[in-house]
């Protein structure tokens, strides 16, 4: 699958092995505030990036603004989504705290919210053709959009190197 | 999501090889067992020592659906509750069901980590249990591409599960002779083209006369669910371990309420 970077999308071949790395080294080498620099003083947050819980939900963060889903390990694991209970808009939800479910044969598996925050918007899709989980868990299928009441808590989460050892480890 | 990614096989193997308590509640209302799942869901975030628990039991005429359809049953509920049924919308997978004197009921309160399951292999393993125990008393089973357990065309047993943070709760519900003519005010599960059946009723077709209760059929399932979950299982009063006699101390208080 390919990863959304601020420069464009990478293959996920090629990203788990250098991606900090590489994301970091472009970072500085662009983003240093130089005469003529196109990006002048923008600071890294403001950019997205791309983290994951230990309960393979994944998090884009672009302007303070995170896109939430399950990830692929995730939906294989589940099997055909049949349904989606995506939240609210307008629920302020806590870091970890319920937002949602997945059904798949017959099992509701709750999803919790990797930040804090107000959910802004939900992926309307998912009522009509809940297999966009399946399909496209990390693109397409996303489930909600959360406005960052604590953009520090991204901290807590691991990066992609860090949660593919995760998945790893829980086999 | 709570879950792990692994190959299912008819008996788990890699895993712990304790004992799994069970207990066997006779019969108990729906909104009581509700309240006893969460309580002990909630005791199972709060103490990652605290013990997995296979809850056994019978509702009194129940119909139940599940999350996608909540809020969506106003005149459905209407209807059941004047034929002298309780109706509960939950939080389970699955559509509408009934439960009743003469199902057993099995509410698996796991900690799916402890098994290296994902929720995928989890409802699998569940449906293994169901189709051993049938096929112990000559009643062949299986599943199909609708998660349930089938005999032919009949489903003889349903499964809604829910997930939270790895731990399982709500489960299946085994006709054994069950009275099947309430399924008739519901499409179960949504399949409209389907019935129910019984072990019992199996029997029935079979020309056999012979009644198959619940108490009779809880010995072997609970052979079979040790079997395919890898761990055997005793009832929860002759476990002698701290953490299983606190969470019968806790049984006993709560079912005297």
């Amino acid at each position: 699958m390919f990863i959304p970077t601020t420069f464009g999308f990478i293959s996920s071949k090629v990203v788990p092995l250098y991606a900090p790395t590489f994301r970091r080294a472009i970072l500085r080498n662009t983003f240093r505030n130089t005469p003529g620099s196109r990006f002048g003083a923008l600071s890294f947050k403001e950019f997205s990036c791309k983290k994951f819980t230990k309960d393979h939900e994944w998090i884009v963060v672009e302007n303070n603004l995170g896109t939430v889903g399950i990830t692929d390990y995730a939906q294989k694991a589940l099997g055909d989504v049949v349904f989606v209970e995506t939240p609210e808009i307008g629920t302020v939800v806590e870091q970890s705290g319920a937002c949602g479910a997945v059904e798949s044969v017959k099992a509701a598996s709750d999803i919790y919210a990797p930040v804090s925050g107000e959910i802004v918007d939900v992926n309307k899709n998912l009522a009509e053709t809940p297999g966009l989980i399946n399909k496209s868990p990390e693109t397409d299928g996303w489930l909600c959009k959360i406005k960052l009441s604590n953009p520090s808590e991204l901290n807590d989460l691991l990066e992609e190197n860090d949660y593919h050892s995760h998945c790893e480890k829980s086999h | 999501m709570s879950l792990f990614f692994s190959t299912f096989r008819n008996t788990l193997t890699g895993i712990p090889t304790s004992i799994l308590p069970y207990v066997y509640l006779s019969q108990i209302s729906y909104e009581k067992a509700l309240n006893l799942q969460k309580l002990l869901v909630r005791r199972r975030f709060e103490n990652k020592n605290s013990s997995d628990l296979l809850l056994l039991l019978q509702h009194p005429p129940t119909f139940t659906t599940g999350r996608r359809d909540i809020g969506k049953t106003t005149n459905d509920e209407a209807y059941l509750r004047k034929l002298g049924a309780e109706y509960f919308e939950t939080l389970r997978g699955g559509q509408t069901t009934f439960h009743g004197p003469g199902q057993l009921v099995g509410y698996p309160i796991l900690d799916l980590r402890n098994f290296k399951l994902s929720v995928r292999c989890y409802v699998a393993a569940i449906e293994h249990v169901i189709i051993n125990t049938c096929n112990a008393y000559g009643i062949v089973a299986s599943t199909t591409k609708n998660t349930g357990v089938w005999v032919g065309d009949d489903k003889i047993c349903a499964i809604g599960i829910q997930v939270q943070r790895f731990i399982t709760s709500h489960g299946f519900a085994l006709n054994c002779n069950t009275d099947l003519n309430w399924f008739d005010h519901i499409i179960p599960c949504g399949l409209e083209d389907k019935k129910m059946t019984s072990l019992t009723n199996e029997y029935a077709k079979e020309g056999k006369k012979t009644i198959i209760t619940v108490e009779q059929v809880i010995p072997t399932l609970c052979q079979h669910f040790g079997y395919v979950f890898g761990r055997p299982l005793k009832p929860l009063k002759d476990v002698n371990n701290e953490s299983d006699r606190a969470l019968m101390q806790i049984l006993d208080e709560f079912l005297m309420i």
